[in-house]
């Protein structure tokens, strides 16, 4: 295996997982009111790869904010 | 425009400002390049995390194109699927509970052209969502191993995302019977994998069965033609989500009046 093939393959791999934390992070940062503490928020969207950010945006923001 | 064009433009904003028109492309891209990239590397994974004594020999054929493919599809059955139902599981419910439906509904909107735009709408993000990760999938088993027919790959692209259409029409309907975005998800996870099993316990029995299209997508991809059901899948598939779609309209009827 030769290193020069490495490079061109995982980076945009790396790549595209830091712009999904980037974003989640982001819209984290905005959320007023999100769906449990921001700072539990923060730690799964960094230390869980992939799906971290995921689990942010499906259950993160409070959706269903005018229940009773 | 008419009020379906308005409520389609307002679903893919809305997609834009929850910031999903960003994360679903990125994962299902990440999704799909994993396949190929972890088995291009299987052997030094192998070495590295096996724990095996030193002097073990491991040959591990080398898969087509055609075989990394058929894992990246077979990968999406399992975690796309996931994310496809994540994805579109809150679209009715949390207008519904944040009151922005009925502010909807006062104007002269049928739930035709509600549900209808709501479908569209996901539709149009899931499908090219797919279709790009797919492509990048194919871009690298081209760079990692070789090149598969493009005939092959539209083919096994376009069969896939009837499944994917089917799994989005399954929540889309689930979410107009329950309230919570959670049960929603569980309802149509369960259904889909209730589904998947049946075909796979009863093959004879379920040749109808729009999972199918998973093995049938694989089986194009590698040997070139799907098997003989395939016609009845993609009829009963399209009229399967032609049907779930209907029912989830006469289903909102009732949905929007209950407070």
């Amino acid at each position: 295996m030769e290193m020069s093939m490495l490079w061109p393959i995982i980076v945009p791999l790396v790549g595209l997982e830091l712009v999904l934390m980037i974003v989640a992070l982001v819209s984290l940062v905005k959320e007023e009111n999100p769906n449990g503490p921001k700072w539990l928020w923060a730690l799964v969207i960094i230390f869980v790869s992939i799906f971290g950010p995921v689990a942010y945006f499906a259950f993160g923001k409070r959706q269903e904010r005018d229940r009773r | 425009m008419n009020s379906f064009g308005t409520l389609f433009v307002k679903e893919l904003v809305e997609a834009w400002r929850d910031k999903k028109l960003v994360w679903l492309p990125v994962v299902m891209c990440i999704l799909a390049i994993l396949q190929p990239i972890s088995l291009y590397y299987m052997p030094q994974i192998m070495n590295k995390a096996g724990n095996l004594p030193p002097g073990t020999e491991i040959k591990i054929p080398v898969p087509t194109g055609e075989e990394v493919l058929a894992g990246t599809l077979s990968q999406f059955g399992v975690l796309g699927i996931a994310i496809v139902v994540l994805s579109v599981m809150g679209s009715i419910a949390a207008e519904r509970n944040s009151g922005v439906l009925s502010l909807i509904m006062v104007r002269r909107v049928s739930p035709l052209q509600y549900i209808g735009s709501k479908w569209a709408a996901q539709a149009v993000m899931l499908l090219a969502s797919f279709a790009a990760s797919y492509l990048l999938a194919c871009y690298y088993t081209a760079l990692l191993f070789n090149q598969v027919a493009w005939t092959r790959i539209l083919a096994s692209l376009g069969i896939y995302s009837l499944w994917i259409l089917f799994a989005m029409t399954i929540t889309l309907g689930a979410g107009t019977l329950l309230r919570k975005s959670g049960g929603i998800a569980g309802i149509s996870l369960a259904f889909i994998a209730a589904l998947s099993l049946c075909s796979s316990l009863f093959p004879r029995f379920m040749k109808w069965s729009p999972s199918n299209a998973q093995s049938q997508a694989a089986k194009l991809l590698t040997e070139g033609a799907g098997s003989a059901s395939l016609p009845v899948m993609l009829v009963s598939a399209a009229v399967l989500i032609a049907v779930i779609f209907f029912a989830a309209v006469a289903c909102f009827k009732r949905y929007e009046t209950y407070s």
